[in-house]
């Protein structure tokens, strides 16, 4: 038994947030006296997948002690470039994937090597980056989106495996895998550590500014994922479509625990952040108030859980 | 000017240097710029970034920021919006809600970081969020009008100038007599400097940082008025862009963010260059989508130009 | 000593951190007009002393009375409008601000609404009069150099017209002319009333200003008395007031003719000039002197974070180029720095992920971590240390100082350095760590890992190493066999160049 205790009080999992999550669920139900099915819930979090992967993407930006505000452009470009590039053809899916994701890399990169190399905030270098990419898709389009994808392609967010929505499980096995690499590989480790302070980092002979570069493109390659996930769910091209996912992935990560100092937080306690959000904006729309409400949610979660966060380590400390 | 005052406003200098630069070019290259139509226009159009980046560099000032400018100032539009149609009674009305809005966001912020020790980007983005939720409830799609008398008003000249640029350097007037010569900017100054040793001489930090958050929301809510006679409605994401505008205005001015150095002033030529460029490259025929790109660009590089240029000083 | 009367008295302070005993029963009484040296090693408990009469701390037990009556110092800045000024050791000034402003910042003279900064500045400029310094009032703080910066520290806290006035090692930036300018200036204002304490590590500015001395060794009152009755080596021993043969492990009997690290002729920057050393395979070699005489330069360059600008840098032999932490590690090299909070340790991280951060590829398989190695070097690492922590999960944060360093010592040991640089590696470390340090260190040796220790307390330079190097103003000033190192010896080298040593000598 009092290993056990030790074990509870020592471990960084987030019981707290799963215990919120299952509150959430149960208040779901009750207010719809029941008549929610299972695979009502699945398909909520079919939908939640995008917000799903690219909230990972967010997680690691805040594990290395900076924060991404690109990703929800970066998700729009991807949208945008990928439908206008396969516009219906099956055949060009390979290199629409591949534009969208290189584009994503070469964000990260940019984002990355000027927040190391020349110590800038990060939040304003990946504000900045947003505007660019933004005009960059205007440009791109002309300010007309074309293009839509195939039913092939659609199959991401559209299809079912068994009883389980091909979305869900894509979402699941990157968790899973990121998820080990955080926890167990080299890798994830000098990660935590240089996020928790790079200065000691860099004096134990780490190379923290590859390290924290990427962690950037990272960040952006999951977006460019999430982006391409969305626009199977869109199925055209469509202005702006990512960009409420740049406040909900840093409220989903923050919900789950991961804190704005870097080297706090896992990506186990971004899981149900991602699904607690989903909730709430699907009762949101129950509610009628879809648009407004999820603004109102995301300053309030936002704010409350850092306050929160905040509270807990002064405690500790 | 005595003191570190002097060295305060000689941050502004290059950017002053830039603006008159792009002034003589510009009229020297374009006739449709020399029109003094189009330099009311720009004048006008500057007026409400100029109000917003001072309210955005007093912030900085102080090594915080202030995200929620842009959702204050689409709430101030709505409220002219909504209530100021008929009598100059229900105008001041308007404006005290939007102020007062402004001002209740921007104690919400102050209070954020400094009870809760919340990032100050955290949480005003927070409650940019949170407040663009409410004005998406008033007001889901532009609409409403605003009073006719008080828009003429505000569009009037006296002399050369429009009611509300001279409002819009009165305003600036009186800010930098309270951040250069009052006990209260001095304070700032020293709390940009450094926050621990601020407090240890005696200042009461934490009450001047709410104090901050505070006024720079009212002004924002100010913006908001201003900009909704230039648009003559109310709307719930027309603030948007000037978040991010008035950061960039401040920086290119020469307002460190890290709080502690520069002046308004070069918040001031900052907006006024932001302005310009939008309005030369309209005038060249380049699409307004480069100016996303252009805006990007000149807030990185020119952090990345003082950065080095502090470094090296150092 | 006249009888006058009392302003302050401290009467039996205790302080205790998580249970952690730093002053102990300690006493003191400030009268108008004496001026109290308070002396004592590293970590004795002086600042602490200090923090409590000044309002930085509340203590545990024990009373303070201004004027006959009880008081409680909410912050340093109550204290401060009580008339107790406190000159930091480090600075606090704002960079962006001019002489003046920062002098009366806080107290700045008005003018209807506005500052009056002609007055302002004319006020200012009379306070550094007073002092007797002459500096352009109307300049900004980030042009001055050191000593100007220390100065207008003094007279930012002189300006507020305190009656007490605490000096933490005031002439650590200051020469020689302009450290006697302060000290006619002390002599003044004794004479006027106030009183001082002065914190000091030179026994100089002890006698040349104060009238009583108050020694304390770990956190605990040894010694009061009016400062005539006393000499430095006097001084000295109570301050010590230990057998250097308990504390401090054997040293080695033979000396290695292997040469491990060789510099020639050395420099970096300005702050250190033309440094020779050489380090014998297995021995300790002690960097000591005054503080800030470059030896923190001089560590931080040996370890790649600030490149030599001069000279050789040899490791066996060869020449190397270390030009970054990565690359000593290549060569075998350890660094213990000198702030264990901001450079040794992430503070949020637990005990395990710290001692384990360096040798993560050593306990993994293909970029994979083996959980069971890990908990085995954590463990071993826990136990050769003897780290006091109930589980390793445990944040760092939570952990004594001395724990903490036990852990940046670990992490660096599981490297298996053969060099090891250690920069104050028992700066706030309570007396038990500091016993297994310092026994860890030699046991090092013995395996054949050469140390180079760079410390200011000199008990621990004299105790610890084989050979003593003394530095002052960037240069080597002085080289003694540890065996035959006194505190004499050292103070001699520390306080004087190597040139003027040498143009003595030609005198003589």
């Amino acid at each position: 038994m009092q290993s056990i205790k030790e074990k509870i009080r020592y471990t960084n999992f987030p019981f707290g947030v799963y215990v919120l999550f299952l509150v959430m669920i149960l208040a779901f139900l009750f207010s719809t006296n029941g008549t929610v099915s299972p695979s009502h819930l699945l398909n909520i979090a079919r939908s939640a997948a995008p917000l799903g992967i690219v909230a990972m993407g967010q997680t690691i930006a805040l594990l290395v002690g900076g924060l991404d505000l690109s990703v929800g452009t970066t998700m729009s470009m991807v949208n945008l470039v990928c439908a206008s590039i396969i516009s219906g053809d099956p055949g060009n899916i390979p290199l629409g994937v591949a534009a969208s994701l290189g584009l994503c890399v070469l964000i990260g990169l940019v984002n990355g090597v000027i927040i190391t190399k020349f110590k800038m905030q990060p939040f304003l270098v990946t504000m900045a980056m947003s505007i660019v990419i933004e005009g960059g898709y205007y440009i791109y389009t002309q300010g007309i989106p074309s293009g839509n994808l195939p039913e092939s392609f659609r199959f991401i967010a559209e299809g079912w495996w068994g009883i389980l929505p091909v979305a869900v499980v894509i979402w699941v096995c990157l968790w899973a895998l990121l998820s080990v690499v955080l926890r167990k590989t080299v890798y994830g480790r000098k990660l935590y550590f240089t996020g928790a302070s790079a200065k000691v980092a860099k004096m134990s002979g780490y190379h923290a500014d590859g390290i924290v570069i990427s962690a950037y493109v990272l960040a952006s390659v999951l977006a460019g994922v999430a982006g391409l996930m969305l626009s199977a769910y869109v199925g055209v091209a469509s202005m702006g479509v990512g960009t409420e996912y740049t406040l909900n992935s840093i409220a989903a990560a923050v919900i789950g625990g991961t804190a704005f100092v870097g080297g706090i937080g896992t990506l186990e306690g971004t899981f149900p952040g991602v699904m607690i959000i989903v909730v709430l904006q699907s009762l949101m729309t129950i509610l009628g108030i879809s648009n407004a409400g999820q603004y109102l949610s995301q300053g309030l979660i936002i704010a409350v859980m850092v306050a929160l966060n905040q509270y807990q380590m002064k405690k500790r400390r | 000017m005595t003191g570190s005052v002097k060295k305060q406003v000689k941050q502004a200098v290059p950017s002053m240097v830039v603006l008159i630069a792009m002034i003589l070019i510009a009229s020297l290259v374009s006739p449709t710029f020399r029109n003094a139509y189009n330099i009311r226009n720009i004048a006008a159009q500057a007026a409400v970034l100029a109000v917003v980046a001072v309210a955005q560099c007093k912030v900085l000032l102080i090594g915080g920021i202030d995200m929620s400018v842009s959702s204050i100032i689409s709430f101030g539009t709505i409220m002219v919006a909504m209530f100021s149609q008929d009598t100059a009674g229900q105008v001041i009305f308007s404006i005290l809600l939007a102020v007062g809005a402004g001002a209740l966001t921007g104690l919400v912020n102050g209070i954020g970081v400094v009870k809760f020790g919340i990032p100050a980007m955290i949480i005003t983005i927070s409650t940019q969020a949170f407040l663009k939720g409410i004005c998406l409830i008033l007001m889901p799609s532009g609409g409403g009008s605003v009073n006719t008398g008080f828009s003429s008003f505000m569009r009037s000249r006296i002399g050369v100038l429009n009611v509300s640029i001279i409002l819009a350097i009165l305003i600036y007037v009186i800010v930098f007599a309270v951040l250069h010569y009052t006990r209260f900017g001095r304070n700032i100054y020293a709390i940009g400097n450094g926050e621990v040793y601020a407090e240890q001489s005696g200042i009461k930090t934490k009450k001047n940082i709410v104090l901050i958050y505070v006024l720079s929301g009212a002004i924002a809510g100010i913006a908001g008025v201003f900009l909704s006679v230039r648009i003559s409605t109310g709307n719930p994401l027309v603030g948007d862009s000037y978040a991010m505008d008035s950061v960039a205005a401040a920086v290119v001015g020469g307002i460190s963010m890290n709080g502690g150095v520069g002046s308004v002033i070069g918040a001031f030529f900052g907006a006024f260059i932001l302005t310009l460029i939008n309005n030369i490259m309209n005038n060249m025929g380049i699409s307004p989508y480069y100016q996303y790109i252009a805006k990007g660009i000149i807030l990185v590089a020119s952090l990345m130009i003082f950065q080095i240029k502090r470094k090296e000083m150092k | 000593m006249k009888d006058t009367k009392t302003i302050l008295l401290g009467k039996n302070l205790s302080k205790e951190f998580n249970g952690n005993v730093v002053l102990e029963d300690v006493s003191i009484e400030c009268r108008e007009g004496s001026a109290i040296a308070i002396v004592g090693e590293n970590g004795a408990g002086k600042s602490t002393l200090m923090n409590l009469i000044s309002g930085g701390l509340s203590p545990s037990k024990g009373s303070i009375e201004m004027d006959g009556k009880e008081i409680r110092f909410k912050s340093p800045v109550e204290a401060g409008e009580k008339g107790i000024a406190f000159v930091h050791q480090e600075l606090s000034l704002m960079e962006e601000m001019t002489v003046g402003e920062n002098i009366m910042l806080g107290r700045e003279p008005k003018k209807g609404p506005f500052l009056d900064q002609k007055k302002l500045h004319r006020q200012a400029e009379k306070v550094l009069a007073d002092i007797g310094y002459e500096i352009d009032v109307n300049r900004m703080v980030c042009e001055l150099s050191p000593a100007q910066c220390q100065i207008t520290e003094i007279a930012k806290a002189w300006s507020s017209h305190p009656r007490i006035v605490i000096f933490d090692e005031p002439t650590s930036r200051l020469n020689k002319a302009e450290s006697r300018i302060l000290f006619d200036f002390i002599r003044r204002i004794l004479e006027e009333k106030v009183s001082v304490i002065m914190i000091s590590h030179r026994m100089d500015d002890i006698y040349q200003t104060c009238n009583e001395v108050l020694i304390l060794k770990d956190g605990r009152f040894v010694f009061h008395s009016p400062l005539d009755q006393t000499n430095e080596e006097m001084l000295i021993s109570k301050m010590v007031g230990r057998d250097f043969k308990n504390v401090y492990p054997e040293r080695r009997k033979t000396k290695d003719d292997k040469i491990k690290i060789s510099l020639r002729n050395a420099s970096v920057g300005s702050t250190v000039t033309d440094v020779s050393i050489d380090v014998p395979e297995g021995t300790v070699v002690g960097i000591g002197g005054l503080e800030g005489q470059g030896q923190r330069e001089l560590s931080r360059a040996l370890f790649g974070l600030t490149p030599f600008t001069a000279g050789d840098y040899m490791i066996d032999g060869k020449k190397v180029a270390i030009h970054s932490p990565a690359d000593a590690l290549k060569h075998k090299i350890a660094f213990v720095p000198e702030d264990r909070k901001s450079e040794g340790l992430c503070l949020d991280l637990s005990v395990r992920e710290n001692i384990l951060s360096m040798v993560l590829k050593d306990n993994s398989k293909a970029g994979f971590v083996e959980k069971k190695k890990e908990e085995k070097a954590v463990e071993e690492g826990i136990r050769e240390l003897n780290i006091k922590v109930s589980n390793p999960k445990m944040k760092v944060s939570n952990l004594s100082g001395g724990n903490q360093q036990k852990i940046v010592f670990s992490k660096w040991i599981k490297t298996k350095p053969e060099i090891l640089y250690l920069n104050e590696p028992t700066r706030g470390v309570d007396v038990q760590s500091k016993l297994e340090i310092y026994s860890l260190i030699r046991e090092l040796t013995k395996t054949g890992v050469s140390v180079v220790i760079f410390t200011s307390d000199m008990l621990e330079l004299i105790g610890l190493s084989d050979e003593i190097y003394v530095m002052y103003e960037g240069q080597i000033s002085g080289h003694i066999a540890g065996a035959e190192a006194t505190e004499e010896k050292i103070m001699q080298f520390s306080a004087k160049s190597p040139r003027s040593e040498a143009e003595r000598r030609k005198e003589a």
